[in-house]
């Protein structure tokens, strides 16, 4: 129970991380690198510094408080505030302490075990009343296994449904280990060809391809595949068809793919990070969602559009 | 939605309302008449006399009869409620309604012969003579603030314009026996009141009071047995001249059902609904004019109708949502005061279904599911729906009604029909509690307070502001508004308290005056309604009703919750004493006297403090030690208005709504310890955060209110804004209907929804003549958002919204 991990968000009233209403958990620090990440805020583990230009009234306290001088008078679109030069930041968080107006705050905090199952069970009677439970999602799970494996046990214990968003990028080994005491695997597939996926994500997929298998069939845990659905990157019918296809054989059709439609409320997360979003990508349509969709369903198998 | 619904629904007006002085006329020639007769024999001589002569009218398309004003979509000046004075009708004017001059200088001129003895009149009466009252009164604590002026026979507001026949100004919380009426005709209840007539022995105190008020009860039923007959009549004569062959037998139709109902026992749903709509106008005008449970009482007509073959649901849905046009022809307007602060034509004509039968079986049926199908198909602001929850809802009735929500219809709300239950059936004292099964059968009075359906009724109700209080309590007892002392000097020195607790021990005794004091205010108020402004029409639908002969303020119930103590702002209070408790006894940020003038100064030169202020935790995100102090404050009141007598029996009770009073409430306050500046808008509701406080999610705020002991309560008014996002899919509104059941099986009374985009409402703001139709729950009832006044609508916007990624 007094295992640590950096979490970045305990995200009460989540209906679209499993079934029932759920506690999503958000660890920090993801191995893989996805274009179109929308919490980019949890790539790295270690804490980072978020400023909201827009809420900054320039009043300068962060200034004074910098300890190492990384803050400057600035201007962002058109009007003055306070800029956090990214490379002397140390991300301690002395000025997110000082803001006023709640312009700077720090990403991430070590919590234990004990503190994270605290809050989640504050919630147990609508988890409970409505078949729900507690979703560890990220970043990324597997890059904490031993945390994991803890949350989970401690929250089966308390008689709490566990679900878990992953990649699926990690040694088997992590893998068994992190999901031990797992119900659920939300697993995501990104793209069906490897090199595709790597220029996507950083990494290829035939280690997440073998997890998948490895998890549905030998650790027996239920499954649902879920495919972020990118335009330009993945949502061409051969893809999702592929997709469908590794499901419907190599799984079972009793596993159900969720086809997660991509959003851009990542944008001003990216923005407070210092980092800039692909802006090329567009927000698919219901149509093509629709379309897509009936692909999944001439498998066999059940699609769902959203989590 | 049918095509004749279609072209109802295009003549639906909410502006540029006519005001006739037609009913006026009538009511104060009978009041001449009837001068010095025993005021319950002059209010149903009265009733008579509008019902035999008031213009009648058959508007195109109606199905069902009955014209609660002189003209289409019209008003009526009320008699009995103050007199509008000049300036007053030219407000009307300048605001856009049509009021003729020619209309005016009637009303005046009858005005000045007439000289009702209204409510205020009564209740000024006693408090222009007490000093303690009359400043208290003034101070506006209890909304709305008196003027200054003693003379003035009104001192709030002007007089009041309304629709319904019925006698006014029907500030009741019942729900009269509609059952009655449809199962067993008016003739037959008047024969009842023939027979207690002569049964009535003169031998106790009570026996002179009986007879004079069977012989009014009498009036008003035989009234409305003769308005029936000239809609009969005025059917028939149309059918007559009527060219379009279809028309003219709709109107043979009508002739036909106005012939029996309401004399005889309802055959059809078609006779049982226009049953209904006669009674309906009967309990109009009223701000609160109770539909019940509509589902149950209307149930065998629908079944043995569609058994028989005789109607389709189509047709009862067409006549379901022709109920929800018609009822928009209920309003209610009031001086330019009053105007402000009811926003957006409040009113409260509730309709109840779903939720338990009396032996504890599930109550929805057919009718329950077609009346929130009219929801969808009709989009009106009134009349309201409130959906009793159950543990055994059926699925699809949540679903259905969620789908309501998430297309933005702002209904039904939702009510747990544990807490409701558990609230008649307490027992504080030996007369209180009713059975188990008298209890399951409540319904909704006004915005979300329960009554049993003519068994239990509130005759009286505050809106007291809460903040106000202390506001007060830290000057020293001084009010600042009114420039008077309104309190007891107790504070003085603010340095002086060492401790929250020694703070708190001295605000408790005047916490506990001012509450006493609103219910002193309160009993005059209710006193003068009995003396004054009994209704004979009410009375013979209450239970025993024509047995016990009495008018419905004189009976006494088994339960009695006549009189409510209702607090707004209470989450303002409870929040700023939590940041004193905080800020200035634990964690020493600020004395309590530099805090005070941090208050003074409205935080000008305080923005740290301020910062600190907001940086606390709020009620709302399950904090259980703030939660804690709104739990306190609510329990406080609780101990206090359960221990006082009411005047018109047993003792006070407790309701927790806001209606609108939380913006000119929070106008009287200064800037408070929670935040707040001067003058801004309070917490809306009851059991909601302040808006924008709240940042756990929906859970969190259920969890919070949890802390409320809401089973004292009458009512406990939750709010929350969502997403149209987080209600997008069937999977997402069974997630919410989950957490809405178990927040109601926690001991959670009431939560009511907005779904709406932050973005629409900004725009709807700014672009009102693109969202007439929008609407929105304010605290208790829907309105159409442009209609609010600016500050309602930027409190609705900044209800914190809770969205969902897919």
């Amino acid at each position: 129970m007094d295992l640590t991990a950096p979490v970045f968000n305990i995200q009460s009233y989540s209906i679209h991380d499993g079934p029932g209403i759920r506690v999503t958990v958000f660890l920090k620090g993801c191995p893989l690198r996805c274009r179109w990440c929308a919490n980019p805020e949890s790539n790295l583990a270690k804490p980072q510094l978020m400023f909201y230009a827009a809420k900054c009234t320039a009043c300068g306290r962060c200034i004074d408080a910098c300890p190492e001088k990384a803050i400057l008078p600035g201007m962002k679109d058109g009007k003055p505030v306070a800029l956090t030069l990214r490379e002397k930041c140390a991300d301690c968080g002395r000025c997110a302490e000082v803001c006023p107006s709640q312009a700077r705050e720090i990403a991430g905090k070590e919590m234990t075990v004990r503190a994270v199952l605290d809050q989640v069970l504050k919630d147990k009677l609508f988890l409970d009343a409505s078949g729900g439970g507690i979703t560890v999602s990220g970043g990324e799970c597997l890059a904490h296994p031993d945390f994991t494996e803890a949350l989970l046990y401690a929250a089966k214990e308390a008689g709490l449904h566990t679900a878990a968003e992953s990649c699926s990028f990690a040694p088997e080994a992590v893998v068994d280990k992190a999901f031990r005491y797992l119900d659920l695997g939300l697993l995501d597939i990104k793209h069906m060809d490897s090199a595709i996926h790597k220029t996507l994500t950083g990494v290829p997929n035939e280690l997440i391809l073998s997890n998948i298998r490895h998890i549905y069939h030998d650790l027996k845990k239920a499954v649902t595949i879920r495919v972020p659905v990118i335009p330009g990157c993945n949502d061409s019918d051969e893809n999702i068809a592929a997709s469908a296809r590794f499901v419907k054989e190599e799984l079972g059709t009793d596993v159900g793919i969720h086809l997660l439609p991509y959003h851009r409320l990542g944008e001003s997360k990216n923005e407070s990070l210092g980092k800039t979003m692909d802006l090329s990508i567009q927000v698919p349509s219901e149509e093509h969602m629709e379309h897509l969709k009936s692909i999944v369903e001439s498998f066999g198998l059940y699609c769902q559009i959203g989590g | 939605m049918t095509d004749r619904l279609q072209r109802m629904y295009g003549r639906i007006q909410t502006d540029h309302q006519h005001i006739g002085i037609e009913k006026f006329k009538i009511i104060t020639k009978t009041e001449a008449e009837c001068a010095g007769y025993p005021a319950i024999l002059r209010r149903g001589q009265t009733l008579k006399n509008v019902l035999e002569q008031f213009p009648i009218f058959i508007g195109e398309d109606e199905l069902f009869v009955g014209n609660p004003a002189s003209r289409p979509w019209g008003l009526e000046i009320e008699a009995g409620l103050g007199k509008w004075s000049k300036e007053e009708c030219e407000y009307l004017r300048e605001d856009g309604f049509d009021f003729s001059l020619e209309d005016q200088e009637e009303m005046l001129r009858i005005n000045e012969q007439f000289h009702p003895f209204g409510m205020y009149q009564g209740a000024n009466l006693i408090i222009a003579e007490n000093e303690r009252l009359d400043i208290f009164a003034r101070s506006g604590m209890m909304l709305a603030p008196w003027k200054k002026d003693k003379t003035l026979g009104n001192r709030v507001g002007g007089g009041a314009a309304c629709s319904g026949l019925g006698n006014g100004p029907g500030w009741t919380l019942l729900c009269i026996d509609f059952a009655q009426a449809l199962n067993k005709g008016l003739e037959a209840m008047i024969a009842e009141c023939d027979e207690e007539i002569r049964n009535n022995r003169y031998f106790d105190k009570r026996s002179f009071e009986r007879g004079v008020t069977l012989q009014a009860m009498k009036l008003s039923l035989q009234g409305l047995v003769n308005y029936g007959k000239r809609f009969s009549a005025l059917g028939k004569e149309m059918a007559e001249t009527e060219k379009d062959p279809r028309r003219k037998q709709e109107l043979l139709e009508i002739s036909e059902i106005c012939t029996r109902v309401p004399a005889l026992p309802a055959r059809t749903f078609r006779e049982a609904l226009q049953c209904f709509w006669f009674m309906f106008m009967m309990v109009n005008p009223s701000p609160t004019p109770t539909i019940g449970r509509f589902d149950q009482y209307m149930y065998p007509f629908y079944r043995a109708d569609i058994d028989a073959g005789r109607i389709t649901d189509e047709e009862v849905l067409e006549l379901l949502g022709m109920l929800r046009i018609r009822c928009m022809e209920m309003n209610q307007q009031s001086g330019r005061e009053i105007r402000k602060r009811t926003s957006g034509g409040a009113r409260w004509m509730n309709m109840t279904i779903g939720g338990q039968k009396p032996d504890g079986t599930d109550a929805c049926n057919e009718l329950t599911r077609l009346i929130l199908r009219a929801v969808r198909d009709v989009r009106t602001p009134h009349h309201t729906v409130t959906l009793r929850v159950c543990g055994t809802t059926p699925e699809d009735v949540m679903l259905l009604a969620l789908t309501c929500q998430a297309e933005g219809c702002s209904m039904p709300a939702f009510v747990g029909d544990k807490s409701y239950i558990d609230y008649f059936t307490q027992v504080h004292d030996p007369n209180d509690g009713l059975p188990l099964e008298v209890a399951r059968d409540y319904c909704m009075t006004g915005c979300i307070d329960g009554n049993v359906p003519y068994r239990t009724r509130t005759m009286g109700i505050t809106m007291f502001v809460c903040p106000l209080m202390l506001d007060i309590f830290m000057n020293n007892g001084w009010d600042r508004n009114i420039e008077e002392q309104v309190g007891h000097p107790i504070a003085g020195d603010l340095s002086k308290y060492e401790t929250f607790e020694q703070f708190m021990e001295d605000f408790r005794p005047e916490y506990q005056y001012f509450v006493e004091t609103a219910a002193e205010k309160l009993n005059i108020e209710s006193a003068v309604f009995k003396e004054l402004l009994p209704d004979p029409f009410r009375a013979a639908f209450m239970r025993d009703g024509i047995k016990s002969g009495l008018d419905c303020y004189a009976q006494e119930y088994p339960f009695e919750s006549n009189q409510l103590l209702n607090p707004v702002g209470m989450v303002n209070l409870a929040q700023s004493l939590f940041a004193i408790k905080k800020l200035c006894f634990e964690e020493k940020v600020c004395t309590l006297p530099e805090l005070k003038r941090a208050m003074d100064a409205n935080w000008e030169g305080y923005e740290d403090l301020h910062r600190k202020c907001l940086d606390l935790p709020h009620y709302g995100n399950n904090d259980p030690e703030a939660d804690e102090m709104v739990g306190r404050c609510y329990r406080w009141w609780v101990d206090m208005a359960n221990r006082i007598p009411s005047a018109l029996g047993g003792h006070f009770r407790c309701s927790a709504i806001s209606v609108t009073s939380h913006q000119p409430g929070g106008a009287l306050c200064g800037a408070m310890p929670d935040g707040r500046y001067r003058g801004d808008i309070l917490a809306d509701a009851c059991a909601s955060p302040m808006a924008g406080c709240d940042h756990e999610g929906p859970l969190a705020v259920f969890s919070s209110a949890m802390h409320i002991p809401q089973d004292e309560f009458q009512a406990m008014l939750l709010n929350m804004k969502f997403s149209p996002s987080a209600l997008a899919t069937d999977r997402d509104k069974l997630k919410l209907a989950s957490a809405i059941k178990a927040y109601f099986s926690a001991g959670g009374k009431h939560v009511q929804f907005i779904v709406e985009d932050q973005e629409t409402l900004l725009d709807a703001k700014e672009h009102p003549q693109e969202h007439t139709d929008l609407m929105v729950r304010v605290a208790g009832y829907s309105a159409y958002f442009v209609q609010l006044t600016s500050g309602l609508q930027d409190e609705v916007i900044a209800r914190t919204e809770n969205r969902q990624v897919k």
